[in-house]
């Protein structure tokens, strides 16, 4: 001991994750009876092991679900519970990879759709991620106004509960859908960037233009002075200094009681 | 080794409130409680399964303060794994123990039993082999996790499917020894009691009436589902009449502890499930007559 112990519940749970009846000398250490027989009764610990697993990845993956039906939900479900078993103590951590599992094993020749479900299931886990993390609406500073905005030195960062993201699709009428419980509109294929933020206790999606997005990403979590990560944005999106200082000054009041900025 | 007398060394519940009647605090009621006044709630206290707030800064969490501002709260756990050979989760501990900073639970629970194995996590309530060697393995666990967090350990009695042969002794001496050994408290599930002597066929009141009544804690009531062959411990239905005779039972060895009514899946109305904890007092006043 814990030697022992160690080897059983290896041989039990290598049994489970495989949702295959263990080897004899495993069964052989169950007690069966004429009611439930040691391979009953492993497959009642084989299913739920399963069961649960796929119940938190539909609870996790709605907008997945309701796109490609539960049918083939399921399929990309179970291909990655029997990939990647769970090794966090939350099942809240457990879909973590699902779209990094979903673009790994995207077939080469499915056209352009077939990179919709990790695109989909990606923006899914933003949006969760971003309901659990430490958000503006415990901060009791008013929002920037656009005053405030143009103080020379002035650093911004992104809250906790921000993340943004480039997509392949326009993915906001399919989430919109879902949350009103309708059915599942095709998402268009074209570039996105979007900011997935929290404000009021409400996660919302946010259509940026690439300056933004560019301006968004040079501020960053760790913060950064506003004059410069509009210089970066300026670089990266090719557009006129002077203008994108002018859009991100009127943009700022707003953003900021959207959740998207905060005085860092 | 069990003391000679301990329940002169032990004071009932372990000197811990009997907090009443109490539900589960989850997602589906948040709105009703943030919109309800307190002395509405027609619940006396709120148990939380820890997991679901470790970490979590959205708006759970803020009703989750909202709550323990104004009922007692215990925080019910199912990730320790007190039983597994692998070497306990440390970050775990400490995420658990920074949470009850805040929380401030009347007590911290979790289950006898073991969730996963070299860095795999089931997330399944898996059965313990009941043998002296494992008694004494979880002892130390017990005892190292309560060093940690500073406060007595409550552990829940699982529902199980399988027994391991080679069993040294019955689920109900493993966990009164376990109880006395490591000097922690007892979470008596009264269904899991019924499901897993359905499942294994022994007696559910031989079982109750076994374990160290000064030790128990607290009780959960839950439905299972029947399956034909077994039960299974669903949380999702009304508690079944033989569970209310064993939870009359409890109450009455015990004199009285706190009483949580679990709903997990298929969860109803608030006010439905205030309806079902109702019950309890019906069943339990016989035991007080």
């Amino acid at each position: 001991m814990p030697e022992a112990l160690a080897a059983l519940q290896s041989w039990l749970l290598d049994g489970i994750l495989a949702g295959a009846a263990p080897r004899q000398a495993v069964l052989a250490r169950i007690a069966g009876d004429a009611k439930l027989g040691a391979e009953d009764r492993f497959a009642i610990y084989a299913g739920g092991y399963r069961t649960r697993l796929l119940e938190t990845l539909r609870e996790d993956y709605p907008a997945l679900r309701l796109l490609v039906g539960a049918t083939v939900f399921d399929l990309f479900a179970s291909s990655y519970i029997g990939a990647c078993p769970p090794h966090h103590f939350s099942l809240y951590d457990y879909g973590a990879g699902f779209a990094d599992h979903l673009e790994a094993t995207r077939p080469d020749d499915g056209g352009p759709l077939a990179a919709l479900p990790a695109a989909v299931a990606r923006l899914e886990r933003a949006r969760a991620e971003v309901s659990r993390a430490e958000g503006i609406e415990r901060d009791r500073r008013a929002p920037l106004t656009a005053d405030a905005a143009m103080t020379p030195g002035l650093r911004l960062k992104l809250p906790d509960s921000v993340r943004l993201l480039t997509l392949g699709f326009d993915l906001a009428p399919l989430i919109e859908a879902g949350e009103r419980g309708e059915k599942a509109v095709v998402p268009e294929a074209r570039e996105t960037r979007i900011a997935v933020a929290r404000s009021g206790w409400r996660v919302r999606l946010h259509a940026l233009e690439p300056w933004l997005h560019a301006w968004l990403e040079a501020i960053g979590p760790g913060g950064a002075d506003v004059q410069e990560a509009a210089a970066a944005a300026a670089r990266a999106s090719r557009r006129p200094g002077g203008a994108l200082i002018a859009d991100l000054f009127l943009w700022i009041p707003g953003g900021s009681a959207a959740g998207l900025v905060v005085a860092a | 080794m069990a003391r000679e007398d301990p329940q002169a060394a032990c004071a009932p519940r372990l000197g811990l409130a009997d907090l009443g009647d109490g539900i589960g605090l989850r997602d589906p009621h948040f709105a009703h409680l943030m919109a309800t006044d307190p002395a509405d709630w027609g619940v006396d206290w709120f148990e939380i399964l820890s997991e679901n707030f470790l970490g979590h800064r959205g708006y759970a969490a803020l009703v989750l303060d909202h709550v323990a501002a104004h009922r007692p709260v215990v925080m019910h756990g199912v990730s320790l794994s007190i039983g597994s050979a692998s070497p306990l989760d440390l970050d775990y501990l400490d995420r658990l123990a920074a949470l009850a900073e805040r929380v401030k639970p009347a007590w911290i629970s979790d289950h006898l039993c073991w969730t996963g194995i070299a860095g795999v996590n089931s997330h399944d309530l898996l059965p313990m082999p009941l043998t002296e060697a494992s008694l004494a393995h979880v002892v130390a666990r017990v005892r190292e996790v309560q060093d940690r967090l500073g406060r007595p350990l409550i552990l829940e009695n699982p529902s199980t499917y399988l027994q391991f042969t080679g069993a040294q002794m019955p689920e109900w001496e493993y966990l009164s020894r376990l109880a006395e050994e490591a000097d922690c408290g007892l979470l008596l599930d009264v269904n899991n009691v019924h499901v897993s002597a359905f499942n294994h066929g022994f007696d559910a009141v031989h079982y109750i009436e076994a374990l160290p009544a000064e030790r128990i804690v607290q009780v959960h009531l839950a439905g299972p589902r029947d399956c034909g062959t077994h039960l299974l411990d669903t949380h999702d239905s009304p508690v079944l009449e033989p569970v209310w005779a064993l939870y009359a039972l409890a109450m009455r060895r015990t004199g009285g502890v706190s009483t949580l009514l679990e709903w997990d899946a298929e969860i109803p109305p608030y006010g439905e499930l205030l309806a079902e904890l109702a019950k309890a007092r019906v069943h339990r006043a016989p035991a007080y007559a």
